[in-house]
C-alpha cells in the first residue's frame, strides 16, 4: 500500500518542522507549505490525501484557502488547526472536516488524521 | 412557460412586500414556505431555522395539503397588486401546518456537525444539491424526509453574507428553477436582518446598566483584544518550541545535571503555556458549543472526580432536589465552572485536614439554583465584588482569571453568579437554566436520540 500524503499549511517554521517529523514518523508522506497561495499552486501536483490548515496566516487566510481547496477537490478532508478556538463559530470553518485547537501534544491531531484517512 | 414566469414575477413582488413588512421571524418563515411552494409547484416542503443559541437547526415542516391548495386558490383569486401579501401578513400561521407531524419532529434539533458541513460546502462551492433519502448520511434529515415521504428533495441553504440562517427541503426536485434563488436569497437576508435586530435588542438590554459598567466592559474588550493577539503569537511559538523540545530530549545524555535542566525547562514551559492558554480562553469569545439537557449529578460527580486528582483531602457532600436533576448547558463548560470553584476553595483552605464543600441544587421556576458552600473562612466583604473581576487575585500564583471565566460561562448560559460570606466560608450561588419542554427524567430518552 502506498503512503498517504498529508499537506501541511502553516506560517510558523517550528510548527512545520514539528508536524513534518511527527507525521513522517507515523509513516505518512508529508508536504509542507508556508502560505496558502503556494499550497494551492501545487495542489494538483501534490494530490494530498488530507490537508492540515492553519487559519491565521499572513496573505491568504486559512478560511479562504479552505474554500478554494473545497472547490478544487471537495472530497479531500481538511483539518483546520489554530491556536484559537473561537473560529469554530465562523461559518466558513464549518466546511472543514475537523477543527483542532493547536497544542504541543499532537495526539488529538494524529487521531483525527487517522480517523479521516480511514473513512 | 412564459405564463408561469410572469406569474412568478408577480408572486415575487408579493413576497418582497412580505419580507419587507413582516417583523416576526417565526411568522416570516412560516408564511414564506407556502409562497415558495406555490410559486414553483412544490408539493412538500420543510424549513429549518438555525438557532445560534442551541447551535442546531429547528425544523418546521409538513404544510397541510389543504392549506396549500387553499392558499393557491386565494392567490389565483386576487387581482390587485399587493392583495395577496396583505392577506398573508394577516394569515393565521398556526393553522397552516400539520400539527401532528410537527409534534413528532418538535425537539428534533438537528446538530450542526454534518448538516452544517454540507451547507457550508454548498455555500462555498456555490452548488445546489439534491438529496435522496437512502443517500443521506445525516440521520436527522433522513428521518424528516422519510416521515414526510419525500424520496428526493432539493436542499437549499438560506444564507446572508457569511452567516447561515437555515435551509429548505423541497420536493419534487425537478421543479428547480433559477428564479427560486431570488426567493431564497430574499428570505435568507430578511431572516438574518430580523435575527440581527433581535440580537441588538438583546445586547441593549444586556448593556442596560450604569455607564461605569459600560466603560469597564469596553476597557475589558480592548484588553481582551490585545491580549488575544499577543497570546496567539506566544502560544503559536510555544507549541513549536515545546514539540521540538520533546524531540530534543531524546538526544540529551541523561545525567543528574541534564535531567534537572530538562525538568526545569519543561515545567517552566508548561507554566507559560498554561498561563497563556488561560488568558487566551478568557479573551476569546465564549459560546457554549454543545448545550443540551444534562444530568446535573453526573456533571457534579465528574468535576469532583477531577478535583480529587489534585487534592483528595476535601470532603464533598452533594444534595440534589429531584426537580433539579436536569440542567440545560454545555457539559465541559459547566464542569470547568465547578472545577474552578472547587479549586479556589481548596487553595483558600490550604493544606490542612477538614476541608468541606457542600453542594445543594434545587429548582425555582425556569431555573436551577446551585449553592456551593465551603469552610475556607471566606473573603473580606469588600472583596466579594472584586473576585469575579479579571486579573484580580488573592493568590501568589495564578492569572486571576479563574472566576471571571466562571462568570462569563455562567452568563453565556443565561444565568447568574453571586458570592456571599457565611459563618465560616464562602457561598457561591449559581443560577442556571432548567431545560424547557423536558420534564424530569426525560432527558435520557432525548439524549438517546443524539446517539
Amino acid at each position: 500500500m502506498s503512503k498517504k500524503k498529508i499537506m501541511i499549511i502553516d506560517d510558523e517554521d517550528a510548527i512545520r518542522l514539528l508536524y513534518r517529523e511527527e507525521f513522517e514518523d507515523e509513516g505518512y508522506e508529508v508536504a509542507v507549505y508556508e502560505n496558502g497561495q503556494a499550497a494551492l499552486d501545487s495542489f494538483e501536483k501534490e494530490k494530498p490525501d488530507l490537508v492540515v490548515l492553519d487559519i491565521a496566516m499572513p496573505g491568504m487566510s486559512g478560511l479562504e484557502v479552505l474554500g478554494k481547496i473545497k472547490e478544487i477537490s471537495p472530497s479531500t478532508p481538511v483539518i483546520m488547526s489554530t491556536a484559537y478556538s473561537h473560529y469554530k463559530e465562523d461559518f466558513y470553518t464549518w466546511a472543514a472536516d475537523a477543527y483542532i485547537v493547536k497544542s504541543p501534544d499532537l495526539t488529538q491531531l494524529k487521531e483525527k488524521v487517522k480517523e479521516l484517512l480511514s473513512r | 412557460m412564459a405564463d408561469n414566469y410572469a406569474k412568478n414575477r408577480n408572486l415575487l413582488y408579493e413576497f418582497s412586500t412580505i419580507i419587507e413588512r413582516e417583523k416576526d421571524l417565526h411568522r416570516l418563515y412560516f408564511i414564506s414556505l407556502p409562497i415558495i411552494m406555490i410559486a414553483f409547484g412544490f408539493e412538500k416542503g420543510a424549513v429549518f431555522k438555525y438557532s445560534k443559541r442551541k447551535r442546531c437547526f429547528d425544523p418546521k415542516a409538513g404544510l397541510k395539503k389543504e392549506s396549500l391548495e387553499e392558499l393557491s386558490k386565494k392567490w389565483e383569486s386576487f387581482s390587485k397588486k399587493g392583495e395577496f401579501a396583505e392577506y398573508m401578513l394577516k394569515a393565521d400561521t398556526s393553522t397552516l401546518y400539520e400539527t401532528d407531524y410537527n409534534k413528532k419532529i418538535r425537539g428534533l434539533n438537528i446538530p450542526c456537525n454534518d448538516t452544517s458541513r454540507l451547507i457550508a460546502n454548498m455555500f462555498i462551492t456555490k452548488t445546489d444539491r439534491l438529496l435522496k433519502t437512502e443517500k443521506i448520511e445525516n440521520k436527522y434529515i433522513a428521518r424528516v424526509l422519510r416521515d414526510m415521504e419525500m424520496e428526493n428533495a432539493l436542499y437549499i441553504p438560506l444564507t446572508a453574507k457569511n452567516s447561515i440562517v437555515g435551509f429548505l427541503l423541497l420536493t419534487p426536485p425537478d421543479k428547480k428553477t433559477s428564479d427560486l434563488k431570488f426567493f431564497c436569497t430574499g428570505l435568507g437576508l430578511a431572516m438574518s436582518a430580523l435575527i440581527e435586530d433581535k440580537e441588538i435588542a438583546n445586547l441593549k438590554r444586556f448593556l442596560d446598566f450604569n455607564e461605569d459598567d459600560i466603560k469597564q466592559k469596553q476597557r475589558l474588550y480592548e484588553i481582551g483584544k490585545t491580549a488575544s493577539t499577543i497570546t496567539h503569537e506566544i502560544k503559536n511559538a510555544l507549541i513549536g518550541i515545546m514539540g521540538l523540545f520533546n524531540k530534543l530530549k531524546n538526544y540529551i545524555e541523561s545525567s543528574e545535571k541534564t535531567d534537572r535542566y530538562v525538568e526545569i525547562i519543561e515545567s517552566e514551559l508548561n507554566r507559560i503555556y498554561r498561563f497563556v492558554a488561560d488568558i487566551n480562553k478568557f479573551s476569546s469569545h465564549y459560546t457554549p458549543t454543545d448545550k443540551k439537557p444534562l444530568n446535573l449529578k453526573d456533571v457534579i460527580d465528574r468535576a469532583i472526580d477531577l478535583t480529587n486528582t489534585i487534592n483528595n483531602n476535601f470532603v464533598f457532600s452533594v444534595c440534589i432536589d429531584k426537580k433539579a436533576s436536569t440542567v440545560f448547558g454545555d457539559r465541559n463548560q459547566l464542569e470547568q465552572v465547578l472545577i474552578n470553584l472547587f479549586k479556589n476553595s481548596i487553595e483558600a483552605y490550604g493544606n490542612k485536614e477538614g476541608g468541606q464543600i457542600r453542594i445543594r441544587a434545587k429548582r425555582e421556576g425556569e431555573f436551577i439554583i446551585l449553592k456551593i458552600r465551603d469552610n475556607s473562612g471566606g473573603v473580606e466583604d469588600k472583596q466579594l465584588k472584586e473576585i469575579v473581576k479579571p486579573f484580580y487575585t488573592t493568590k501568589t500564583q495564578g492569572t486571576g482569571l479563574g472566576l471571571s471565566i466562571v462568570k462569563e460561562i455562567v452568563k453565556e448560559h443565561g444565568g447568574d453568579i453571586e458570592f456571599k460570606n457565611t459563618q465560616n466560608g464562602l457561598e457561591c450561588t449559581i443560577k442556571l437554566s432548567a431545560p424547557k419542554n423536558i420534564t424530569e427524567g426525560e432527558y435520557e430518552q432525548k439524549e438517546d436520540y443524539d446517539n
